[in-house]
């Protein structure tokens, strides 16, 4: 077997916060992500998963500690190798209007990325992309605004321009939040979709322990900064092992 | 169970409309819901239901100058307050009805100290209290370290703040808390906390709760009876146990199969097709017939009289899957002594 799609090992990072103080964000983590897998990090605000993702992002240099892409690290890689790992990891934000700029029609938004990655018929692609995550037919939403659109179509739009840099893995750091309880499953099955079609592998960061469970794979649980836990998930989160993970599970409000 | 007093709260038929530059907005069709003394009520919606535009109707909260209330009434212990002016509402504010919010941030002042801000509702409300003693009492009650009262907002956890605005809240000692999506920012040990003290708060006062929520699984762990709500209008209502041993709107079976992230047959999650209702646009008949996998002729014509489901009327919907109850509306509207 080939390296995992992305490994984190040993992972240490810290914040300066305004006093002065120093606090440790993220504590000695290690994670792994295979090709076409699907994991949840699963635990409080506070708990150092949101700056995990950008770290696997790369958006953040870990004070401490490797991140492998394939097998690799970033400091690797020649320039133009790093510039293609960089895209081949995306994110998707909670807050789909905060991430897609406002001024942009759907047809700029999704040509700027287009172009980015270099694609040539733009045209055609960007269609292919609206209809791809169920925004059908694709050409009635190019002249449009982002605050055109209803919160769902704008988190279909926001995955859509993350698909525009044909990612491996994409991070998703809350992308349910913000959408009401009866249009979840839409996003959910249209994420799964991806993951069958295009072999996506997902970092999925989330605080919705029912989520988790429906959707991943394997479950890393944090707190302060830590995994506590991990494992399959249909295990971690129906028989923790670890006390914190209990808790966590015990404070849900279940429907049975 | 006869009722010797008036509910604490009772809607009946409310129409509330909007002004924006892009038209009306219908934000509330016909809502009816009832709170009886000491009861905790859930109030489940998405965004756009109307939730919570019902509860800051309640108070006199909506703003006077761009919304209106049609038709219907509100009675707050069976005082009619649809037609108070604003300064009848400055005048009944707080008593016997209080409402906290999802953040506190936005309705504490960030620039007074804690026990300040409980000393002068205490005031507003009681004025002849030893105000520092019910000081300290409240901010014991909410479980708050004493220490805290000289602490200012933005010093406090979203738990602390939430329990700080609570403090605030009951300091009117109000017979009615109605809770706007007071759990929705914060984390789920802390929300366990937050509604566990609700509990303890409504057991020890005897107050009645108001739960809005979109969240069906804190209603199922804090609420006796609820009602669900879509686009202005109610679609289901009754005890907590006989929605949900057998929620009957396809709205709320929906709701419920999204909540628990349920997959069908096929293995594809469960999912309400569409999107939320436009409340510009007029409804004749159901407003969830567009999205509704059930739906009808009848659907689109008109919005259906309510059925009784449950012995004993702990259960009712508004669907026309349901043969209508033959009794007059409003009678089956008022149920829920249960």
């Amino acid at each position: 077997m080939g390296a995992p799609l992305l490994s984190l090992r040993g992972i240490t990072h810290g914040f300066r916060r305004s006093g002065g103080a120093l606090v440790t964000a993220v504590r000695d983590v290690s994670l792994e992500v295979g090709e076409g897998e699907t994991v949840a990090l699963v635990g409080e605000s506070g708990s150092g998963k949101s700056t995990l993702g950008r770290i696997a992002l790369g958006l953040i240099r870990p004070d401490t500690g490797r991140v492998f892409i394939a097998g690799r690290t970033l400091g690797e890689m020649s320039s133009g190798e790093l510039r293609r790992a960089r895209v081949a990891f995306q994110p998707i934000f909670q807050d789909a209007t905060a991430s897609l700029n406002p001024r942009r029609t759907v047809r700029d938004l999704l040509g700027q990325a287009l172009r980015q990655r270099g694609a040539d018929s733009i045209a055609e692609l960007r269609i292919d992309l609206l209809e791809s995550v169920g925004l059908r037919p694709g050409r009635v939403y190019l002249e449009r605004y982002p605050h055109e659109l209803s919160g769902g179509q704008r988190q279909r739009l926001a995955i859509a321009r993350a698909l525009a840099m044909q990612p491996r893995l994409i991070v998703a750091d809350e992308p349910l939040s913000g959408a009401d309880v009866s249009i979840r499953g839409q996003i959910l099955n249209l994420l799964s979709d991806l993951k069958k079609e295009r072999g996506l592998a997902y970092l999925m960061i989330t605080h919705d322990i029912s989520i988790a469970r429906a959707f991943a794979d394997r479950v890393a649980v944090m707190s302060q900064g830590q995994v506590v836990e991990q494992g399959p998930a249909a295990e971690v989160l129906t028989r923790p092992a670890q006390d914190y993970t209990k808790r966590l599970l015990a404070a849900v409000p279940e429907l049975r | 169970m006869p009722q010797t007093k008036p509910p604490i709260l009772q809607l009946d038929d409310v129409r509330l409309t909007f002004r924006t530059r892009a038209g009306t907005v219908r934000a509330l069709n016909g809502a009816s819901l009832t709170v009886h003394e000491g009861e905790a009520v859930g109030l489940v919606g998405e965004s756009g239901s109307g939730k919570s535009t019902l509860a800051r109707a309640v108070l006199g909260l909506n703003p006077e100058r761009s919304s209106r209330i049609e038709a219907g009434r509100i009675l707050i212990a069976g005082r009619d307050v649809t037609r108070l002016s604003q300064a009848e509402w400055e005048a009944a504010r707080g008593h016997p009805v209080a409402m906290v919010f999802q953040d506190p941030l936005s309705f504490l002042n960030p620039i007074m100290r804690i026990g300040r801000q409980i000393a002068e509702s205490i005031e507003r409300h009681a004025p002849d209290r030893r105000v520092e003693q019910r000081v300290g009492e409240l901010i014991e009650l909410v479980k708050l370290p004493s220490s805290l009262a000289r602490a200012y907002p933005h010093e406090l956890s979203g738990g602390m703040r939430q329990r700080a605005l609570l403090a605030v809240a009951l300091a009117c000692e109000p017979r009615l808390l109605i809770a706007d999506e007071p759990t929705t920012a914060l984390d789920v040990t802390t929300q366990a906390e937050i509604l566990a003290l609700l509990r303890d708060l409504r057991e020890k006062l005897g107050m009645a709760m108001l739960l809005i929520t979109h969240d069906l699984g804190i209603v199922a762990s804090a609420c006796e009876r609820l009602y669900v709500i879509y686009a202005g209008r109610v679609l289901e209502w009754g005890r907590a146990q006989d929605v949900f041993g057998a929620p009957a709107h396809p709205y709320t079976v929906g709701l419920f199969h999204a909540a628990r992230a349920d997959r069908d047959a096929q293995g594809r999650f469960a999912t309400i097709g569409g999107e939320p209702p436009d409340l510009g646009e007029t409804a004749q008949g159901c407003p969830f017939a567009p999205r509704c996998p059930k739906a009808m002729a009848e659907c689109a014509r008109a919005m259906p009289h309510a059925s009784v489901l449950a012995d004993g009327e702990t259960h009712a919907v508004r669907c026309w899957l349901y043969p209508p109850t033959r009794e007059s509306e409003t009678a089956v509207e008022r149920l829920g002594e249960a």
